[in-house]
């Protein structure tokens, strides 16, 4: 008699890393999960990759209708073990499958949402305990009594963040009242344009906060069934606004960091806080702190393992994040290494300014620098080069790894000035 | 010192719902308190709160999950299930779900699906056709429309408006003029009460088939996997069986005559449609129709139906209200199988709509040997409606009989007694 297949779920793609993940997951636990992901009908045709990648099912449906939803994933509901993501946009379209895998250990919709939504999020941080978080308004115009009640409320500087738009579009700074009026202005005009095109009716929200100063940290963690957190090692994050872009990405990730015991543990407790703010279970979960005069306060919290992490904790630690993510889907406790392997740093390189990129100099003398282990390469030479705020993506990402701390940062070094993107 | 444990109950807790938590608490050696959450708009409730002994009652704004989250948050750990009655309870109930993720409730959306009915007839069909009745949706009354709904559904047919309470506006066609003129009056009045109400959305009209057959209703304990346990069968006859051109439940009688193998038949489309809702840890109530084409769905509610915990009890001494907090608490619900009496509920109306005079025959029908209670809703001098306009019943009786057949007399009976007399209506001049 033929065993009941067993699945887990990847939520409208799967990376090459996700299917290594899962074989592993089967290899050490003795198990046979076949993969089965689940796309928006209207997406392009993955049949190709999907067979490439030996995905057991490709399903697909209208994200919009839950009928569709169900109708899709019905005959394989009780064979579903565990169901997950990876990304920041994914995580609207995992609200959507939720309720139809009951069954399956998940965080509920709303939490996903409220994850997702930057003025939600907010809001529920400051119920649960205002220290954690910046002053806040939340203003739909640029009138003369919003503009009043900002300055009253945050005062400068500060930060403009649109909801309900993707990463940091349209994230703006403001140091002063006419910056504050021309930013206001115009991004409540771009945000207008876009929902426009989205058909979208509702009337547009302007989260605006106070800017927190200080240095900013990040930390994945871990959170079961019964929202207890397990935390990943912390990791120093320099924006590009440290490095004179007007642009909040992540110029430079390095872990472990330099803080001492103490200070890790206030910050957890913090981050705890959020997780427990938001009601999340059931997934990891990447937080974003910035550690001020005050005390840690959180930028943002997502609902999803952070960006490069998966290789920064296996270099440093030897921890295999995908792998945990599984585990925490499954139920299982996730297994988490403390001795220090490597320190390790990832960079990501922008254009100075926006255009077509013409060439990215000294990539082959980066190749020797001792430390290197992965450069990927995203823009080609006469591909548009755009800033994050305007939703562009990297240059190029460098991923460094280092016994000694020292010859890190002095590979770091030697890269920033061996590299050099020219974009006219 | 031990920490408090609480049940929370959504809106209000009856002295019902308090005796069953004390019930819960012999049984299983807890001590489980009772908190209840209410919109901070609704009337005062502490002097009845203390009446029941209810430890804390916690107010909200419902429309704001923040507002929620605050007045859950002390009490979160503390909180070992939630429950609630009745139908227009349970959009609150989907609201507080989100806020208490570490106990086993259903999900909001589930919560949602089964109290839309638009939504859950799609599910359904998504799941299985055969359990639903052919139905459409419209928004308005054109040409287009009207063929739509002709081709579709055919006659006769039911217009259920969606995000409406109950059986408000709920319309039988039996014709083509009937449904022209039916669609334009409902189209009017919805567009109309969701203008009172500040909706922005376009009404939608879910119009289906009119099942013809016999009603029959069951509760079933659903846990946290998905497994249902099934009360037995209750037969319901409608208003419109007995004259009324109205859908309440005129009587409804358990245990049904209907055989062991239409039982299983019935348990199984029922299953399906839980299942189609994704609805686990909670109790529910599920109104099917045995047609011709077999068993079918009219529409299934995430919660305890009216009447049962009275019915279960007489007629098998389940004790409905202690299992929906068994179930929500990821115990086995306790389902005697052996019959002790058959049980009867009769909603009485006003046969037409006008002021209440007087009630005939109270007193005679209380000395009937199948008599086990009565509870009168309306007094002289105050309003009837028929259930379609939000009226409630005159009066609802419970019987109960070791015999049948005496409890069928007495039925009759009472049919033949209770006359429910209208002021005279005073003429226009």
């Amino acid at each position: 008699m033929s065993r009941t297949k067993e699945y887990i779920l990847f939520i409208t793609n799967i990376s090459k890393r996700g299917t290594v993940a899962v074989k592993k997951y089967n290899e050490t636990m003795g198990k046979n999960y076949q993969i089965i992901v689940i796309r928006d009908k209207n997406k392009k045709n993955w049949d190709k990759v999907a067979e490439k990648r030996n995905i057991y099912k490709l399903l697909t449906c209208d994200f919009n209708s839950p009928q569709s939803i169900e109708r899709s994933l019905a005959p394989y509901k009780t064979s579903i073990k565990a169901a997950t993501f990876y990304g920041d946009v994914n995580a609207p379209f995992a609200k959507k499958i939720v309720p139809h895998i009951p069954f399956v250990l998940m965080p509920t919709a709303q939490s996903l949402e409220w994850a997702t939504d930057k003025i939600a999020m907010r809001q529920f941080f400051e119920v649960h305990d205002k220290t954690i978080t910046p002053p806040f308004i939340v203003v739909k115009d640029a009138d003369e009594k919003s503009i009043e009640q900002i300055i009253k409320k945050i005062g400068f500087p500060l930060v403009i963040k649109p909801a309900g738009l993707a990463a940091s579009l349209l994230v703006t700074m403001c140091y002063h009242e006419d910056e504050l009026r021309s930013s206001l202005k115009k991004t409540l005009r771009k945000v207008k344009k876009i929902y426009l095109e989205n058909k979208r009716s509702i009337a547009p929200k302007i989260l605006v906060e106070q800017f927190m100063e200080g240095d900013m940290y990040s930390i994945d963690a871990y959170v079961d069934r019964h929202g207890h957190a397990q935390f990943c090692p912390l990791v120093y994050v320099k924006t590009g606004k440290a490095i004179g872009f007007d642009d909040f990405f992540g110029y430079l990730r390095l872990t472990p960091t330099q803080l001492k015991e103490s200070t890790k543990e206030k910050a957890e407790h913090v981050a705890m806080k959020a997780i427990q703010a938001l009601n999340l279970r059931s997934t990891i979960a990447h937080i974003e702190l910035m550690r001020t005069e005050e005390g840690w306060k959180i930028i943002e919290l997502g609902p999803r393992m952070g960006g490069f992490r998966h290789d920064m904790y296996v270099l440093s630690y030897g921890i295999d994040h995908d792998m945990n993510d599984l585990r925490i889907h499954l139920g299982e406790k996730p297994i988490i290494p403390k001795k220090l392997k490597s320190y390790v740093a990832v960079l990501q390189f922008f254009a100075k300014k926006e255009g077509q990129l013409q060439k990215i100099k000294g990539v082959r003398k980066i190749t020797a620098v001792a430390s290197l282990k992965e450069m990927d390469i995203h823009i080609k030479p006469g591909e548009k080069c755009l800033f994050a705020k305007h939703g562009g993506k990297s240059v190029c990402d460098i991923v460094l790894s280092n016994i000694n701390r020292s010859e890190l940062l002095a590979d770091i070094r030697r890269i920033e000035q061996m590299i050099d993107i020219q974009a006219i | 010192m031990k920490k408090n444990k609480y049940i929370l109950f959504v809106t209000s807790a009856s002295q019902r719902d308090v005796d069953a938590v004390k019930r819960y608490n012999e049984k299983f050696n807890t001590n489980f308190r009772i908190l209840v959450l209410r919109d901070k708009n609704k009337k005062n409730w502490e002097a009845r709160a203390k009446k029941r002994n209810v430890a804390q009652v916690l107010t909200c704004d419902f429309n704001k999950p923040q507002d929620i989250e605050k007045a859950l948050a002390p009490w979160k750990q503390t909180i070992h299930t939630v429950t609630f009655r009745g139908e227009t309870n349970a959009s609150f109930f989907a609201k507080i779900v989100p806020h208490l993720p570490y106990i086993d409730l259903p999900s909001a959306e589930s919560i949602e699906w089964a109290t839309d009915k638009i939504a859950m007839r799609h599910l359904f069909e998504a799941h299985d056709k055969a359990i639903t009745p052919a139905f459409t949706i419209v928004k308005d009354n054109e040409e287009k429309t009207i063929e739509r709904i002709i081709k579709k559904v055919g006659f006769p047919l039911i217009i259920k408006p969606s995000g409406l309470a109950l059986s408000l506006l709920v319309t039988m066609c039996y014709h083509e003029d009937e449904l022209r003129s039916s669609l334009k009056t409902i189209l009017r009045k919805i567009k109309k009460i969701y203008k009172e109400n500040n909706r922005v959305v376009t009404p939608k009209l879910l119009v289906e088939q009119f099942m013809e057959g016999e009603m029959y209703s069951v509760d079933a304990y659903v846990d946290k996997q998905g497994n249902t346990s099934f009360c037995p069968f209750v037969y319901v006859k409608t208003g419109k069986s007995v004259g009324f051109d109205d859908f309440f439940g005129y009587l409804q009688m358990t245990p049904s005559q209907l055989s062991t193998t239409n039982i299983q038949k019935a348990e199984i489309v029922a299953k399906t449609a839980i299942q189609a809702l994704n609805l686990h840890s909670t109790t529910v109530h599920i109104e099917l129709m045995r047609t011709e084409d077999g068993w079918k769905i009219i529409e299934l509610g995430p919660r305890i139906g009216g009447f049962r915990h009275h019915m279960y009890m007489l007629s098998y001494g389940i004790d409905h209200d202690t299992n929906d907090l068994i179930v929500r608490l990821n115990k086995k619900p306790i389902i005697p199988k052996k019959r002790k009496t058959y049980v009867a509920v009769m909603k009485l109306f006003a046969k037409e709509e006008g002021i209440l005079q007087h009630i005939e025959g109270i007193r005679k029908i209380k000395k009937l040997s199948s008599f086990t209670s009565i509870a009168t809703h309306i007094q002289p001098g105050e309003k009837c409606m028929h259930a379609k306009h939000g009226g409630k019943s005159v009066c609802d009786i419970t019987l109960s009989h070791v015999q049948r057949p005496e409890l069928l007399a007495d039925i009759r009976r009472i049919e033949q007694i209770v006359k429910i007399e209208l002021q005279p209506k005073q003429k226009k001049r």
